[in-house]
C-alpha cells in the first residue's frame, strides 16, 4: 500500500474499523445535534455518526485550537513552579470536509517556521484526518474559487468518498496506510469505474456551487492599495465588530493569552480566540490605538486575507470557501468575503454599472 | 518538543528609580547554565511574567556584550507593568526571550552613528549605545539627541551625565517643558537637529520613542537627506506571543515580534499601515 | 468537547448559541445556524460575554457577614440566616430585587416567595429601570407589555422607525435586520439625537431635543389626522384628535428642534407604510415624558393601520435577555403573570392562591422607589441577581440607602459593588449551570440549559428560592425547572398550550399559541401629555447630558467587566461632545474632562464629534472614574417610575 493509491472499501467493513480505532484515540466525527443540525463531536460507537450531513457551521478548528486552552498551570512562592499543560492525546477526525482539512494545512505551515507552536503540533501530530469528499454543499459554498474542494488530492490522512454502500479510499499518508490496513475485508484496488464515479459526483457538486469569489481583481486592488477609502468607510459604518467572521474562519488563528488565578498561589495561563475585528486587539496599555477605527480594522482583515504579501508568504490566498462567513456576519451580506470581494471588484466601475450587480 | 510559552524564572538584583513612573530592572536568570549561555544582541526584547497578572515585552536596554545579568526599562502603564512597579529585589519574574530581530551593529561600523530618543524610547536604544562605546574606534562621529517632556521624565540621568562628560559623543538634550533647575534646550528632540552637523551618506540614524516623533523624526532625517535604509527605527504595537503566532502585532504582513521590532524607513514605508 | 444549545443572555434579542465544553468548562460559543432569528450570527457580546462563567472572581461559597467581615458559610448557616433575617420584618420593610438575569422559572418562583411567603408586594427587576413604560403603557393600550412583531417583520416591512435607541450596538439582531431592510428597499427612520452608525442608513434621522419625544410624535398623530391620512375607523380617535389639537408641527419644531419638513416626510412615510415596524429603547422610555411617549407611539402605530397585521407592529428593544419574562410573570409591583393588574379584582381574584388578597391591597414599590425608601420604609432587601451600585441612576445615593437597611441579602455570581455591603451573600448559577427558559424581545420562550455542573457550590436561583422558601415555613415544592413552567403555562393564558417539550424546536415558541395578539379594533388610543423634563439647562448647568450604553455593554458592566475581551473591548467610557462646545471649552478628542451633574462629577476621554448636537453630551456606562450612573439623574417619571436617566443637566470642565 503506498500513499496516493485509491480503494474501494465495503461501508460497514470501513466503520468497523474506525470502531476499533476507538480503543486508542478519541474518534470525533458529525452526529445530528439537539436542533437537528450536524454537530462533530467524541462518539463511543460509530452508530451515533450520522452520513448525511452538510457542513458543520462551527468549524472543526475547536479540536485543535480550542476557543480556550490552558498552556501552563503555576504555583507562586519565592520561587513559582509551572506545570505544562500541553494535550497530546490522540483523536480522529472523521468526516471533516475538505475545506476544513485545507485549513488544517495552513495551520500546519502557520504554527512551524522559525518558533514551533508546541501546543498546536503536539496535538496535530497525534490528529487523523479522515476527510469526505463533499457531497452536500451548501448555498453559501464557493470552495470551487479558493481550492479547497469539494476533493483534494492530499492533505489528509485518508480521503472517502462516499458511493453509497461502498467509499472510494484516497490514502494521504502512513498514518492512513497503517489504518487501511487493518480492514479485513472488502477492500479493493479502485477501478477507472470507480474513479470515473467520483468524478461525477464531485462534478455534480462542483455544479451545485455558484461561484462567488472571482479574488484575483480584489487580490490585486488590495495588494496596490487601490481601494477607495470612500469604501472602506462605508464597511465600517456597517461592520458590527461581532469577530464572527473570524470565529468561524477556518484560517483565522488569532489569539490572546490571559492569567486567571484558580486560588490565592495557584493560577493558570491560557490562551482564547481573539479577533482583529475588536478594537482590544491592537489597544496597548497607554491607551493608543492604531485601529482604533472599525474601518481600519476591516482592511486589516481583507489585507490578510487578499494581499498578495500573504499569498506569497502562505501559497494560498486567506480563504478556503467555506462560506462560514456569509452566515455568521451580523452586516448580513454586506462583509462576508464574497460580498467584499464583490464589493473590491466593482468599486470604480460606475454606479450604473454596479447596479447590474 | 520545546515548550514555546513557558518563560525561565529570573531574579531581580537591583531596582532603580528612573522618573517618578519608570523602573528599571537588572535581571539574572535563576538557572545557571541558562543565565550563562543567555546572549542578545542590541535592539531585541524578552517577553517578561507576573505570574496571576500576564506578560508583555519589554526591549533589554543593556549592554548585550557583558555577560551575567540584563536590564530592563518599564514605565508603568497598565496591569503588568503595575505589578512590576511592586516588586522588590530578590523576587522573580518570568522571562522569555530574547526574542525579535535586532539593531545592525556590525553593518554600520565605520559609520557615523545619530541616535534620536524620545523618553521612554532611550531604553531600547541605550543597548546600542554602550556597546558603541565599548567598540568606539569602530565607529565614525557619534552623536546622542534625546528629548523628554520634563527634566524628571528623563530615563538613566547617571548615564547621561556620564555620557555628557565623554569627549567622544555629542549629547544634546531637550525637554518639552523645562523646571527651576533645567538650563538646558527647550522644545521638541527635531530642534536639536539644527545645533548638530551630520553627513547624511556617512551615517546611520537610529530613533526610538513616542510614535507621533518617530515620525517627525523621519520626516527631518529625510529632510536632510538621509536615504531610506540609512534610518532605523522601531515599531511598537499590543503584543503577546512574541512568536509570530498570536497575531496582535502584525502590520501588513509583517509580525513586529519576529520580523522587527527594528526595521529601516525602506521596510517601513511600504507596509500599509503605518 | 461537547456542545449543548442554549439561549444568549446578553440582550433581548434571545440569539441562539451552543456553549463548547470540556469536561465541566465551558472553552467558548458557537452560533446556531438553525435558529429562526439568529440564524448563525452572535455579537461581540454573545461571542465574548460567556468568559464570566469561569471567572478567578466567582463566588464559590456563601459568605455571612460577622462582625464587619465576610466569613464563608454553609447553605445550612447562611439561608437560615437569611429566613431569620427576612422573617424579622414585617411585610411592607422588606425589599425584594430580582433579576432579568434569572430564568421564567426563577422569577416566577421568586415572584411566590415574596407575596405568597414574604407576602410584600415589593418586587421589581431593573426592567424598571429601562423598560417600565411598556409594562404600564402597552398594557393599558393593547392588554400586553410585549411586542406585536417580531425581528424578522423588520426584514418584510418597508418602513422602519426607530426611537431611541443605537439598535445596532445595544440590540445587534434588530440593527443586523436593520441595516439588511436598509439594504433591501425599506426606508429606516432613526430618531434619536446623536448620530450613529444606525442613522447612517436612515432616510430619514430626526434628531429631537432630549425629552421631547412625546411632542412630535403627537404632532405627527395630530397632523396624520387631520390630513386624513390615519385608517379610518379606529376607535376613540375623535376624543384623540380633541386631545392632540396643541401639537402642531409648529409647535414640534419650536420645541424639540425638529424641522416640519422632516415631519411631514415622516407622516408621508408611515401613511404610506405597507407594513411599518416601530422599535424604541431607552431613550423613549428613560424621559420625564416616559410611559407617555411610548403611549404617543402606540397611537401612531394603531392610527396607521399596523396593529393587528402582520409584518408589522411595535418591538420594544429591551436590554436584558429576560425584561419579557419578568413582565410575563408579573414580577412587579401591582402586576400579576398575564399582565392582569391588582385593580382588576376580578382577573386578580384568579390568582388568590399565588398572591394572598391582602397582598394585592396596595401596590408595592417599585424598585427606583424601594431604592428612594430604603433605611426608612424598606428595612430589608433580598437582591437577587442585580448590581444595584452600579445599575442604579444617582448610584452615590443609592450606595447610601443601601447602607441604611438593617438586612440586606444579595445572591450573585461575584461579590459585587452591592454584594459588598450585604448580611448575607449567596452564590448563585450562571445561565451555563442550570435549566429554564427565557423569553426575548419578541416573546419567544426559549430554553436555556445546563452545560456543566455548579461552579464550587453554587446553586441556581430556582433551587435556592425553593430552600428559602422551605425554611420560612412554605410547602412550596417544584422537581424541576419543567414543573414551574408548567404551571407558568396554566397561570399566563398568554402562555397557554405551551409545553416544555415545545420548546426543544429551534427558537423555541413564541406565544401566543392559543389566542390572538390584540386586533386594531381591541386597541385604546390614549392621548399622551407632555411633562417636560425635570432639569432644565441653566448657566450653571449649560449642557444636556444623555447617559447610554457602550457596545460591549449589557446593563450595568458587572458582567462584561469580567469578560477580559469585552473589558478590553471597553477599558473606559468616553464622553461625545459637539464640535462647537468643545471649541468652546478648549476640548480636544483624547482629553480628560470632568462632568458634573447635580448629583456629582466624572472623568471621561473626550470625543469630539459634530455627531450630538450642540448643547447635548453623550456619556456612555462605565465605572472607570467614576460610576457614569453616579450623577444619572434618579428622579422618577409620574406613571411607571422609571428614572429620567437620559435627560439631565451637567457642566463640562477640562480635567
Amino acid at each position: 500500500m503506498k500513499v496516493g493509491q485509491k480503494y474501494t472499501i465495503d461501508k460497514q467493513a470501513f466503520l468497523a474499523v474506525l470502531d476499533s480505532l476507538r480503543r486508542d484515540a478519541k474518534l470525533i466525527g458529525p452526529t445530528s445535534g439537539p436542533d437537528g443540525d450536524v454537530v462533530f463531536r467524541e462518539i463511543a460507537s460509530v452508530k451515533e455518526l450520522t452520513f448525511d450531513y452538510v457542513n458543520e457551521f462551527d468549524p472543526v478548528k475547536r479540536f485543535l485550537i480550542p476557543h480556550r486552552q490552558d498552556l501552563f498551570r503555576f504555583e507562586l512562592g519565592k520561587r513559582p513552579t509551572f506545570e505544562p499543560l500541553v494535550d497530546t492525546s490522540p483523536q480522529i477526525l472523521f468526516g471533516i470536509r475538505s475545506c476544513d482539512v485545507k485549513g488544517i494545512l495552513h495551520w500546519d505551515k502557520f504554527f512551524s517556521g522559525a518558533y514551533l507552536d508546541n501546543y498546536y503540533l503536539e496535538k496535530r501530530a497525534n490528529t487523523t484526518i479522515i476527510s469526505v469528499a463533499c457531497n452536500q454543499p451548501l448555498d453559501t459554498c464557493f470552495c470551487i474559487c479558493c481550492d479547497g474542494g469539494p476533493w483534494l488530492e492530499s492533505g489528509f490522512d485518508l480521503q472517502l468518498t462516499d458511493f453509497g454502500d461502498r467509499y472510494l479510499v484516497d490514502v494521504g499518508s502512513a498514518k492512513g496506510i497503517a489504518i487501511l490496513k487493518k480492514a479485513k475485508k472488502g477492500l479493493q484496488e479502485a477501478t477507472r469505474q470507480d474513479l470515473d464515479l467520483r468524478k461525477e459526483l464531485m462534478a455534480k457538486c462542483d455544479s451545485q456551487m455558484v461561484p462567488t469569489a472571482y479574488v484575483a481583481k480584489a487580490i490585486i486592488q488590495i495588494t496596490n492599495n487601490r481601494v477607495r477609502e470612500e469604501l472602506w468607510d462605508e464597511m465600517g459604518f456597517e461592520c458590527f465588530s461581532c469577530g464572527g467572521c473570524t470565529h468561524v474562519c477556518p484560517i483565522c488563528t488569532c489569539y490572546d493569552v490571559a492569567d486567571y488565578m484558580e486560588s490565592s498561589t495557584c493560577g493558570v495561563r491560557f490562551r482564547c480566540w481573539d479577533s482583529c475585528q475588536y478594537s482590544g486587539f491592537t489597544r496597548e496599555a497607554s491607551g493608543h490605538n492604531p485601529r482604533e477605527k472599525t474601518k481600519e480594522r476591516i482592511k486589516r482583515r481583507f489585507y490578510h486575507k487578499l494581499s498578495y504579501a500573504y499569498v506569497k508568504l502562505d501559497g494560498h490566498h486567506g480563504c478556503v470557501g467555506c462560506g462560514r462567513c456569509i452566515t455568521a456576519c451580523e452586516a448580513i451580506g454586506l462583509l462576508d468575503l464574497p460580498a467584499v470581494v464583490k464589493r473590491l471588484r466593482r468599486q470604480g466601475q460606475p454606479e450604473a454599472e454596479q447596479m447590474g450587480a | 518538543m520545546e515548550n514555546l510559552y513557558l518563560p525561565q524564572l529570573a531574579v531581580i538584583d537591583q531596582i532603580v528609580d528612573e522618573t517618578p513612573d519608570t523602573k528599571t530592572f537588572t535581571l539574572h536568570f535563576v538557572d545557571e547554565k541558562y543565565n550563562k549561555s543567555f546572549s542578545y544582541k542590541a535592539g531585541q526584547f524578552v517577553e517578561v511574567s507576573v505570574f496571576g497578572k500576564g506578560e508583555a515585552p519589554f526591549g533589554l536596554c543593556s549592554n548585550p556584550l557583558r555577560k551575567g545579568n540584563f536590564r530592563i526599562t518599564v514605565r508603568a502603564t497598565g496591569t503588568v507593568t503595575n505589578a512590576m512597579h511592586e516588586a522588590k529585589v530578590g523576587d522573580v519574574f518570568g522571562v522569555r526571550g530574547p526574542l525579535g530581530n535586532s539593531f545592525p551593529f556590525e553593518e554600520v561600523m565605520g559609520y557615523d552613528i545619530l541616535i534620536v530618543a524620545g523618553g521612554i524610547g532611550l531604553p531600547p536604544l541605550r543597548s546600542l549605545i554602550e556597546p558603541i562605546f565599548d567598540k568606539r574606534k569602530k565607529f565614525g562621529n557619534f552623536i546622542i539627541l534625546y528629548g523628554a517632556r520634563t527634566p524628571a521624565d528623563r530615563v538613566y540621568k547617571d548615564a547621561l551625565e556620564q555620557w555628557a562628560s565623554r569627549d567622544d559623543v555629542q549629547l544634546l538634550q531637550t525637554v518639552d517643558r523645562g523646571d527651576e533647575s533645567w538650563t538646558g534646550h527647550v522644545g521638541v528632540v527635531t530642534t536639536l537637529f539644527e545645533k548638530i552637523k551630520v553627513d547624511p551618506a556617512r551615517t546611520f540614524a537610529f530613533t526610538c520613542g513616542p510614535p507621533i516623533m518617530i515620525r517627525f523624526v523621519i520626516q527631518d532625517l529625510l529632510a536632510m537627506g538621509f536615504a531610506d535604509d540609512h534610518i532605523i527605527s522601531t515599531l511598537e504595537r499590543y503584543m503577546k506571543c512574541g512568536v509570530g503566532k498570536c497575531g496582535h502585532c502584525a502590520i501588513g504582513h509583517k509580525y513586529i515580534c519576529v520580523d522587527g521590532p527594528v526595521f529601516s524607513w525602506r521596510q517601513i514605508k511600504v507596509l500599509p499601515e503605518r | 468537547m461537547s456542545k449543548v444549545l442554549t439561549t444568549c443572555p446578553f440582550c433581548g434579542c434571545g440569539c441562539g448559541v451552543f456553549l463548547v465544553t470540556e469536561g465541566d468548562r465551558v472553552l467558548g460559543v458557537a452560533p446556531q445556524r438553525r435558529h429562526p432569528v439568529s440564524r448563525g450570527t452572535l455579537c461581540v457580546k454573545g461571542w465574548n460575554g460567556h468568559q464570566i462563567i469561569h471567572h478567578p472572581d466567582r463566588l464559590r461559597k456563601p459568605l455571612i457577614r460577622k462582625n464587619g467581615k465576610f466569613q464563608e458559610a454553609s447553605w445550612e448557616a447562611a439561608l437560615s440566616a437569611v429566613a431569620k433575617g427576612l422573617a424579622s420584618f414585617a411585610p411592607e420593610h422588606i425589599g425584594v430585587v430580582g433579576s432579568t438575569k434569572c430564568t421564567n422559572e426563577e422569577l416566577y418562583l421568586l415572584m411566590r416567595l415574596a407575596r405568597g411567603v414574604l407576602r410584600t408586594d415589593n418586587i421589581d427587576t431593573s426592567a424598571r429601570f429601562h423598560q417600565a413604560p411598556t409594562l404600564h403603557t402597552l398594557t393599558a393600550q393593547l392588554w400586553l407589555a410585549a411586542s406585536t412583531a417580531t425581528l424578522t417583520d423588520i426584514e418584510k416591512a418597508d418602513v422602519l422607525l426607530v426611537v431611541g435607541s443605537n439598535a445596532k450596538d445595544q440590540n445587534a439582531k434588530a440593527g443586523s435586520y436593520l441595516i439588511w431592510a436598509a439594504h433591501h428597499g425599506g426606508q429606516l427612520v432613526v430618531v434619536d439625537p446623536r448620530e450613529t452608525d444606525l442613522s447612517h442608513f436612515a432616510t430619514l434621522h430626526l434628531r429631537p431635543k432630549p425629552g421631547t419625544d412625546v411632542v412630535w410624535i403627537n404632532a405627527l398623530c395630530n397632523w396624520l389626522i387631520r390630513s386624513n391620512r390615519q385608517v379610518a375607523e379606529v376607535r376613540g380617535v375623535n376624543a384623540l384628535a380633541k386631545a392632540l389639537e396643541p401639537f402642531s408641527l409648529e409647535s414640534a419644531e419650536q420645541l424639540c428642534g425638529v424641522p416640519r419638513e422632516q415631519l411631514e416626510k415622516l407622516g408621508e412615510l408611515v401613511s404610506r407604510a405597507q407594513r411599518l415596524v416601530l422599535l424604541y429603547g431607552n431613550g423613549l422610555t428613560q424621559q420625564a415624558s416616559g410611559s407617555e411617549a411610548v403611549k404617543a407611539l402606540t397611537n401612531l402605530l394603531v392610527l396607521t393601520g399596523n396593529l393587528g397585521k402582520g409584518g408589522s407592529g411595535i418591538i420594544p428593544l429591551h436590554p436584558t435577555n429576560n425584561t419579557q419574562g419578568a413582565f410575563d410573570v408579573g414580577f412587579a409591583p401591582g402586576f400579576l403573570p398575564g399582565f392582569a393588574r391588582f385593580e382588576d379584582r376580578e382577573a386578580a381574584s384568579r390568582f388568590d392562591r399565588l398572591v394572598p388578597a391582602n397582598v394585592r391591597q396596595k401596590m408595592g414599590l417599585t424598585l427606583g422607589e424601594m431604592l428612594h425608601a430604603a433605611g426608612e420604609q424598606i428595612r430589608a432587601m433580598y437582591v437577587v441577581g442585580e448590581n444595584l451600585l452600579w445599575s442604579a441612576p444617582n448610584s452615590t445615593a443609592a450606595k447610601a440607602s443601601l447602607q441604611r437597611l438593617d438586612f440586606l441579602v444579595v445572591q450573585d455570581l461575584f461579590v459585587t459593588e452591592t454584594a459588598e455591603l450585604a448580611n448575607v451573600v449567596l452564590p448563585a448559577c450562571s445561565y451555563a449551570e442550570k435549566d429554564g427558559t427565557f423569553t426575548n424581545l419578541e416573546r419567544r420562550v426559549q430554553r436555556v440549559r445546563a452545560a456543566i455542573p455548579p461552579v464550587g457550590t453554587a446553586k441556581a436561583d430556582w433551587q435556592i428560592f425553593l430552600a428559602l422558601a422551605k425554611k420560612l415555613g412554605s410547602s412550596m415544592a417544584y422537581k424541576s425547572p419543567q414543573e414551574i413552567f408548567a404551571e407558568i403555562a396554566a397561570v399566563n393564558p398568554w402562555y397557554k398550550g405551551i409545553s416544555y417539550q415545545d420548546l426543544e424546536q429551534p427558537g423555541g415558541v413564541q406565544w401566543p399559541v392559543a389566542q390572538a395578539l390584540p386586533s386594531a379594533g381591541e386597541a385604546k388610543l390614549l392621548a399622551a401629555r407632555y411633562l417636560p423634563p425635570s432639569e432644565q439647562p441653566d448657566q450653571n448647568y449649560p449642557f444636556t447630558l444623555i447617559i447610554g450604553r457602550g457596545r460591549v455593554h449589557r446593563v450595568s458592566g458587572t458582567m462584561v467587566s469580567r469578560s477580559f475581551t469585552l473589558a478590553k473591548e471597553y477599558p473606559e467610557g468616553v464622553l461625545e461632545i459637539n464640535t462647537d462646545d468643545a471649541k468652546e471649552l478648549g476640548l480636544r478628542s483624547g482629553w480628560k474632562a470632568r462632568v458634573t451633574t447635580p448629583r456629582g462629577s466624572i472623568e471621561r476621554i473626550v470625543q469630539v464629534t459634530r455627531g450630538v448636537p450642540r448643547k447635548v453630551i453623550f456619556a456612555s456606562l462605565h465605572h472607570k472614574d467614576g460610576l457614569t450612573n453616579s450623577v444619572a439623574n434618579d428622579r422618577l417619571e409620574q406613571q411607571s417610575k422609571i428614572p429620567e436617566m437620559k435627560v439631565c443637566v451637567a457642566k463640562v470642565e477640562v480635567a
